[in-house]
C-alpha cells in the first residue's frame, strides 16, 4: 500500500466517522426502531462511483469496517457493533453489485438498494440476537424507510460525485 | 438498467408490496391475549392480559440497562427505559396485533399472541 493510498483511505474513514458520530446525536422523529438516514453511506457511495477503477473493493470495505468499528467505540455501545456490521456489510455487498449495472446518474438507485439491504441486515441481526423471529414484521416498514432514506443519501452522493470527483487525485 | 425509469418502477413496486403487507398486518390486529416477555432471548414472563384485574409493573434489569413494563387489563407497555432512544416507551400501550414491542439496546421483546380478534367471536 502506497502512502498516497493510505492517506486517501484514512481521510475517507475520518469523513465517514464524523458523519456517523454527528448523525447518532440526531434522532429522526419516526416511531420505528432503527430508522436513520445513514448519511455515512454517502462516503461509501462516493468511493464506489467517483474514482471509477482507482479504488478497489477491498479499499472501500476497509474504510467501511474501520468506520463501523470506530463508530461503535465512540458510541460506547458494543451492541451497536453487531447491528452496524450486519447492516453495513449487506448494504455494501448490494451496492457493489448494483454499481455494475448503473451509471453516474443512478447513484440514487444504488443508495436506495443500500438502504433496503442495510435495514434487512439489521432485522436479521435483531432476529438472531434476540431469538425472536416475530421482529420480521418490521421488515416491510423498514424496507420502505430504507428506500426513502437511501434515495435521499444517494442523491446527496450523486451531487457530491458530480461536483467533487474531478478534484479526486489519483491513488 | 441505466435509466432512472427502471429504478423508479422497481422501487415503487417494492414499496407498494410492503405497504400492502403492512395493511394486511394492521387489519389482523386483535386485543387482549397473552404477552410473552423476552429478555435477551429468554422467556422472562408470561402475562394473561385479559386476566389482570389491576395494573402491575415488572422491572427487568440486565447488563445493558433497565426496562420497567406496565401491564393493565387487555394491554401492556414499556413505562420506563434507560435505552438511548426510548422508542419502546414511545410505542405506548399495545393490546394485540402482530407488531411486538422491541427495545433493541436492552434486548427486550414483548410479543402478544391470541386475543379477541375474529377468532374470539362466538355466536
Amino acid at each position: 500500500m502506497t502512502v498516497r493510498r493510505l492517506v486517501t483511505l484514512a481521510a475517507f474513514t475520518a469523513i465517514a466517522l464524523i458523519i456517523h458520530v454527528v448523525e447518532a446525536l440526531v434522532s429522526l422523529p419516526v416511531p420505528i426502531p432503527g430508522v436513520k438516514l445513514g448519511l455515512a453511506n454517502i462516503v461509501t457511495l462516493f468511493m464506489l462511483f467517483a474514482p471509477r477503477g482507482k479504488l478497489r473493493a477491498a479499499d472501500i470495505l476497509a474504510v467501511l469496517l474501520c468506520r463501523i468499528l470506530l463508530g461503535a467505540i465512540f458510541a460506547g455501545n458494543p451492541m451497536a457493533l453487531a447491528y452496524s456490521l450486519a447492516g453495513g456489510l449487506l448494504a455494501i455487498a448490494a451496492q457493489m453489485v448494483t454499481r455494475r449495472f448503473v451509471a453516474e446518474k443512478q447513484i440514487w438507485a444504488c443508495g436506495a438498494m443500500g438502504g433496503i439491504f442495510h435495514n434487512i441486515g439489521q432485522i436479521l441481526a435483531a432476529i438472531v440476537i434476540t431469538g425472536t423471529p416475530a421482529i420480521a414484521v418490521y421488515l416491510p416498514m423498514l424496507i420502505i424507510a430504507g428506500i426513502i432514506t437511501g434515495v435521499f443519501t444517494g442523491l446527496i452522493a450523486q451531487l457530491t460525485v458530480k461536483r467533487l470527483s474531478k478534484y479526486m487525485s489519483k491513488v | 438498467m441505466k435509466s432512472n425509469r427502471f429504478w423508479i418502477i422497481l422501487f415503487s413496486f417494492v414499496a407498494l408490496v410492503c405497504a400492502a403487507v403492512l395493511l394486511a398486518i394492521g387489519s389482523g390486529s386483535s386485543s387482549g391475549g397473552t404477552a410473552y416477555i423476552y429478555w435477551h432471548g429468554e422467556l422472562e414472563g408470561i402475562i394473561e392480559l385479559d386476566a389482570i384485574s389491576e395494573s402491575r409493573t415488572i422491572t427487568l434489569k440486565g447488563g445493558n440497562g433497565i426496562n420497567i413494563i406496565e401491564a393493565e387489563r387487555g394491554r401492556i407497555r414499556v413505562a420506563e427505559a434507560d435505552c438511548s432512544n426510548s422508542l419502546c416507551v414511545r410505542q405506548g400501550w399495545v393490546s394485540g396485533g402482530l407488531t411486538p414491542i422491541v427495545c433493541l439496546p436492552n434486548g427486550l421483546v414483548i410479543r402478544i399472541e391470541g386475543g379477541s380478534g375474529v377468532d374470539g367471536v362466538v355466536g
